[in-house]
């Protein structure tokens, strides 16, 4: 059995393209805040391509508050080893510390020039602000991830958190990050978006 | 008849009487006081800690409640008649003319708060009146903070969600925590009543959703049992003052270790001090003992006899302690009113009294009965004899119930089985080797005294030929002394831990997110303006993925949980949870390596692995030794280290630390944050960095922590405080059981100065011979307790509380010198006082 | 040593009434004379015996030793006088319970500052203990116990023993034998002796009995 599985895999990976790197470049959602990094969103994913029996490898590169300011170094230096494909998973930080949205935006957009410089095929997950932040502010911060997808011409997920925030059995007691269903929740959305755009 | 006889003999041995009070009521005083005390400070503590909940207990959730569990919630609040109120804290942008703002809004119901409020601007403390017209108008009352940032005043409005409102007050600090523990942004406080209108709570909403008890005389623990059982849910939490911040748990934890420590070295101390002035009393009055039995008294007559005797004194104490605490309490408190500035009240209650009155009682019993029983045994042919007898000396198993008494008590005072336990050993241990110590030091005595000169041989004699008695009161000053070394050593050692942050070190403001590409302009920017800042660190996330090369087992989501304990789960939860790395050259004041060396200069590049400090905790947590090689994922990329020292944190000192660190030279290239705390001078420069950073690093976000520091170092130095005042009165009692003992020990010589005085030896000879004696005593046991106080100080330190030991040596030796003196000055005194009077002796005596 | 005792009084204070002890006592000892004092308890002959040893002083009256009056001396030449001149003899023994039977006899010339060790073995081989140097109080008898008392008394050759009772707690067999030994070597060493009793039988064996009765002499 286990023989059988090893040439079958074998045979995959020569039978079908180079394996593909992608790069999930995030915040305490990517990180898998308070969770295995293995029940983490990137991890999923990348289980659940090659059940699909794609050749990917998903290189987690969520840091637990990060801010959209920190994304470019940080990139740079995922940069050191080939990626194919960046999902770009920031900003939620930011509009949770009520930080200025131009400001986020300016980084989100330098960071996905920068990726296209180095031939990086980008994606943006964007995220929406509970409504406690008032509809003027949750209201810009949406605008903002459209208006950068659109300006820079990315394929772009409007939700990430669509269907787990706001429910209390897809969340941590802290009712902010999501719990090991919640992930298994985003990253089967994650892969639709991946499949859909590769 | 029985009476009778109990009455001549409490008349017939007035000054035992008066020794036994004496050592009994002070040591039941210490007792009172301490329990009250405690009683008292923690009554206090939790009171402040009530401020930081507004009440005695909160049910709070980081979601809204559903309908069917706030129905449950309200009926048992009904069925038990308790008061309530509601507080809903979230975050949202409020928006002025000018400016949006993020700020932690806190909504509130009538009734908030029942404890604690807010100081307005004009210093005035909120009352009820001002928080009623809070909960019926739609005004908000915002903190100095956020008036400057968002510049509005007093009748500005502000928009929040889809409703204004109307400044109605601006504070500059408040009482009540986060229940999130550190703020985020600035508070505002509105009526709950408004909240439906700014439409900010809708599905997705995040914020924490509490119901606010006021307990009166309802019974706490049932009231938390009957909340407990209709909540289902574990993430609704029900807490109360004590588990509202985990460092006043533990420091509460801390000082309630420590009193009761300190409780049951003044129990002891008492019990030697008894045991000491009975076996002197009983050894004399053998005799008459053998007498009575002679006279046909059955041996269980005679006990009973002598046992009453002993029970009377210990009332006659108790009602002498409980006598004297109430004439100290009004004094007591209104020193401590002088000192804190605050009302304070020592809770001598009467449970206070039943628990002391048994501990007490139970205690001196089985410590003396065996005595009385061993003194019973004498033979009645004795009556015909004139030979100074000896009392018997009992097996010891006579002394098993006591002994197994106060290893339970000590159990029970320091709530704590390892504590009790590791103090009883050390307690033996020192039993043993002051034997031996002693045992050594009078054969050397014995040997050295034959050529010298009269007064030394009969000093040196004195000593070692009276074993026995000699050997008691070398053990009682021994254990006294050790003690008072302890009180002093853990005493100053504990109060550090509570005052270790000093005002200038205490951080007013942390900075975090500062980027990688901005340390450069940041530093600038510190340089330009001078600014205090009080610790600058990076911090890089990575994720422990290796120790040892064994790889940490990641679970597998289909993998059943096999966990046995939350413990358990937590620890291996933890294990492979994303940490937060730093690196850094030179330790913090705030940090000791408590094993291990730290790092030796920078990592060289090539010269894999380089060298890690653990946090001792987490070390232990994580069961990582020393030379244990650990990897860990940064950015995907593994970065190896070998653990070559362990650190210890202040956890008081408020700075904010990691549990890992590299040494330099390894993670400087890796994606990075930095954090920094700052020390400002004057609301002024608080205002200045804010602006400063906003401009500059507009990413940055900058936390106001001086308030909640401020906070919980309050309830510190109180604590630090309270340790003070208890220590002293503990000394006290061990200073006057060893003045007591000593004193009393003296007194059995007389017959020996009579002795010397009628073949004419001259009084300053006869001087001479004690205190050589008291020298030698006094100088020994001291000096011997010097080293075990400190090594059982140690023990207790390290084994009950997990904290270094401060060792105080210049205070410590000049308070034992100072010790020394007043003991040998005193001991001086009585010598030639009962000199004086072993000169009034006729033939017979 | 000559002794004169002149119209000594001497009262104690007990309670509220006042006891006089000693009412206008006159006597006179030889030297080398042994002189019993005989009477009842509280006839006042301990109080009388502890003035001779300079432990007590006369109300009123003088008492005079070898010409001089003791109660001129202050405190310490009292001190030494005793050293030097007197032996006690005590009824209970008094013994230093931590000292051994040599030991116990060496203490009179150490105070005197003068060599103890062969003369207080000397001293002991002559009451007959020679064979009890190193043992200490409680392991000897009630009789072993006053032989060495009897030595410490007369180790420094004083020349005056004061005796309380001395065979008072001692059993008639054993009791004999020790007043024996004791008033052989007073007898030998021509040392003046006041001895103290209520028991006639001893009494005769004085040079002169002296009786005490309620404070007088008859």
């Amino acid at each position: 059995m286990k023989k059988l599985f090893l040439c079958l895999s074998i045979l995959i990976s020569f039978n079908l393209y180079a394996e593909m790197s992608i790069l999930i470049l995030g915040d305490s959602l990517a990180e898998g805040y308070g969770l295995d990094e293995s029940m983490a969103f990137p991890r999923v994913v990348e289980k659940k391509l090659i059940e699909k029996k794609k050749n990917v490898k998903v290189i987690n590169g969520g840091v637990s508050g990060a801010t959209s300011a920190s994304g470019i170094q940080r990139l740079k230096w995922h940069l050191k080893k080939p990626v194919d494909v960046l999902l770009l998973e920031l900003g939620a930080n930011d509009g949770l510390r009520g930080l200025s949205v131009p400001d986020t935006k300016k980084n989100l957009k330098e960071i996905i020039k920068f990726a296209k410089e180095k031939k990086v095929k980008v994606m943006l997950l964007g995220i929406l602000m509970p409504p406690n932040y008032g509809a003027d502010y949750t209201g810009q911060f949406e605008k903002m991830y459209k208006d950068v997808a659109k300006e820079e011409k990315v394929p772009f997920l409007p939700f990430l958190l669509d269907g787990v925030a706001g429910n209390a059995k897809l969340n941590l007691p802290d009712g902010i990050h999501p719990n090991q269903k919640g992930h298994e929740v985003i990253a089967e959305k994650v892969v639709n978006f991946l499949e859909k755009n590769i | 008849m029985k009476l009778k006889f109990i009455q001549q003999t409490l008349r017939s041995s007035k000054e035992f009487n008066f020794f036994f009070i004496l050592c009994f009521s002070l040591g039941i005083l210490g007792l009172i006081l301490v329990e009250s005390f405690k009683a008292g400070v923690e009554d206090r503590v939790s009171k402040r800690a009530k401020n930081f909940i507004a009440s005695d207990l909160s049910i709070s959730s980081r979601r809204q409640f559903t309908e069917v569990e706030k129905k449950n919630i309200e009926e048992v609040i009904k069925k038990n008649n308790l008061e309530y109120s509601e507080w809903i804290e979230t975050y949202s942008l409020v928006s002025s003319v000018e400016k949006a703002k993020l700020a932690d809004l806190n909504f509130v119901a009538a009734k908030f708060p029942f404890y604690g409020g807010v100081i307005f601007e004009n210093g005035e403390k909120s009352n009820t009146a001002d928080w009623e017209t809070l909960s019926k108008s739609p005004v908000l009352w915002l903190s100095r903070d956020l008036s400057w940032e968002l510049k509005v005043k007093v009748g500005d409005q502000l928009k929040i969600g889809e409703s204004t409102f109307q400044v109605g007050k601006v504070f500059t600090e408040d009482q009540f925590s986060s229940f999130r523990g550190f703020n985020l942004a600035p508070k505002i406080f509105l009526s709950k009543n408004y909240l439906a209108e700014t439409k900010l709570m809708q599905f997705g909403s995040t914020g924490s959703f509490a119901y606010l008890l006021k307990i009166n005389d309802q019974n706490e623990t049932l009231v938390r049992e009957n909340f407990s059982k209709i909540i289902k849910d574990q993430t609704i939490k029900i807490k109360g003052p004590k588990e509202s911040s985990e460092q006043i748990a533990r420091s509460l934890n801390y000082l309630s270790d420590y009193l009761g420590l300190i409780t049951l070295l003044t129990y002891i101390l008492s019990l030697i001090g008894l045991y000491y002035f009975t076996h002197h009393f009983l050894s004399k009055g053998l005799k008459s003992i053998a007498l009575f039995k002679a006279l046909g008294f059955t041996p269980q007559k005679v006990f009973i006899l002598n046992a009453a005797h002993l029970i009377i004194l210990s009332l006659i104490s108790l009602v002498v302690s409980f006598a004297a605490m109430l004439i100290m309490v009004p004094v007591l408190e209104s020193l401590l009113l002088a000192r804190i500035g605050e009302e304070f009240k020592l809770l001598f209650t009467s449970g206070v009294v039943l628990k002391v009155s048994l501990y007490s009682v139970i205690g001196c019993l089985l410590s003396l009965l065996p005595l009385i029983l061993g003194a019973v045994k004498i033979p009645v042919n004795t009556v015909l004899q004139d030979i100074p007898q000896e009392l018997k000396r009992l097996a010891f198993w006579y002394y098993l119930p006591l002994f197994f008494y106060v290893v339970l008590m000590a159990v029970i005072i320091s709530h704590s089985i390892k504590i009790g336990i590791v103090f009883i050993s050390a307690l033996l241990i020192l039993v043993g080797l002051g034997y031996l110590f002693f045992k050594t030091f009078s054969v050397l005595l014995e040997k050295s005294a034959k050529n010298k000169k009269l007064e030394i041989k009969h000093g040196f004699l004195a000593l070692s030929r009276y074993f026995h008695s000699s050997f008691t009161i070398f053990m009682s000053l021994l254990l006294g002394v050790t003690l008072i070394v302890l009180i002093i050593q853990v005493e100053a050692s504990l109060r550090n831990e509570f005052t270790s942050t000093t005002e200038l070190r205490r951080p007013d403001l942390f900075m975090f997110d500062l980027q990688d590409n901005q340390e450069e302009a940041f530093k600038k920017l510190l340089n330009e303006q001078k600014l205090n800042v009080t610790m600058f660190s990076p911090m890089i996330r990575g994720r422990l993925t290796a120790i040892n090369n064994g790889a940490i087992e990641q679970k597998k989501s289909d993998q059943e949980e096999t966990f046995v304990t939350r413990e358990e789960e937590n620890q291996e939860r933890f294990r492979t949870r994303g940490v937060n790395l730093s690196y850094r050259g030179k330790l913090s004041w705030s940090e000791s390596i408590t094993k291990g060396k730290f790092f030796s200069g920078r990592c060289d590049g090539e010269k894999i692995p380089c060298e890690i400090s653990l946090e001792e905790s987490y070390a232990r947590r994580m069961n990582v030794n020393i030379g244990d090689k650990l990897t860990f994922d940064v950015s995907g990329i593994d970065i190896v280290g070998v653990v070559t020292s362990f650190r210890k944190v202040k956890w008081t000192s408020f700075e904010p630390n990691f549990f890992i660190l590299f040494q330099p030279g390894l993670l400087e290239e890796a994606p990075k944050t930095f954090l920094a705390s700052f020390k400002v001078k004057s609301i002024e420069e608080r205002r200045e960095i804010f602006q400063l950073i906003s401009n500059n690093f507009a990413n940055v976000s900058l936390l106001e922590v001086s308030e909640v520091v401020r906070k919980i170092t309050e309830i510190f130095e109180l604590m630090a405080f309270s340790i003070k005042i208890i220590s002293f009165l503990s000394l006290a009692v061990a200073l006057v059981v060893v003045w007591a003992v000593s004193f009393n020990h003296l007194e059995l010589k007389i017959k020996e100065m009579k002795l010397f005085f009628l073949m004419g030896m001259t009084a300053e000879k006869r001087e001479t011979i004690y205190k050589i004696e008291s020298f030698l005593l006094t100088s020994m046991s001291i000096g011997l307790a010097i080293f075990s106080g400190t090594l059982i100080t140690f023990l207790v330190l390290s084994f009950g509380f997990n904290i270094t030991l401060e060792i105080r040596a210049l205070y410590l030796i000049s308070f034992l010198i100072i010790l020394f003196i007043i003991l040998n000055a005193l001991l001086l005194f009585k010598i030639r006082n009962l000199v004086k009077r072993s000169e009034k002796a006729l033939i017979t005596f | 040593m000559k002794i004169t005792v002149e119209n000594v009084n001497k009262s104690f204070e007990q309670g509220k009434n006042k006891i006089h002890i000693l009412k206008d006592i006159s006597l006179n000892v030889a030297d080398g004379e042994i002189v019993a004092l005989l009477g009842k308890s509280g006839s006042g002959k301990t109080t009388l015996l502890s003035m001779l040893g300079g432990l007590e002083k006369p109300d009123s009256g003088n008492i005079t030793i070898d010409q001089t009056n003791l109660y001129n001396k202050t405190e310490s030449e009292l001190c030494d006088w005793r050293a030097q001149n007197i032996g006690i003899v005590f009824q209970q023994f008094h013994l230093i319970a931590h000292l051994t039977a040599k030991e116990n006899v060496s203490l009179p010339l150490e105070i005197l500052n003068r060599d103890a060790e062969s003369e207080a073995e000397m001293w002991l081989d002559k009451v007959g203990l020679k064979e009890r140097l190193t043992h200490y109080p409680t392991m000897l008898s009630g009789g072993e116990q006053q032989r060495v008392a009897i030595a410490r008394a007369m180790v420094s050759k004083p020349r005056l023993i004061l005796a309380d009772e001395p065979s008072g707690n001692l059993d008639v067999e054993t009791g004999k034998r020790v007043m024996d030994l004791l008033f052989d070597i007073v007898k030998q060493n021509k040392t003046t002796m006041v001895l103290v009793t209520h028991d006639e039988e001893l009494a005769k064996r004085a040079d002169r009995i002296v009786h005490l009765v309620a404070g007088k002499c008859q």
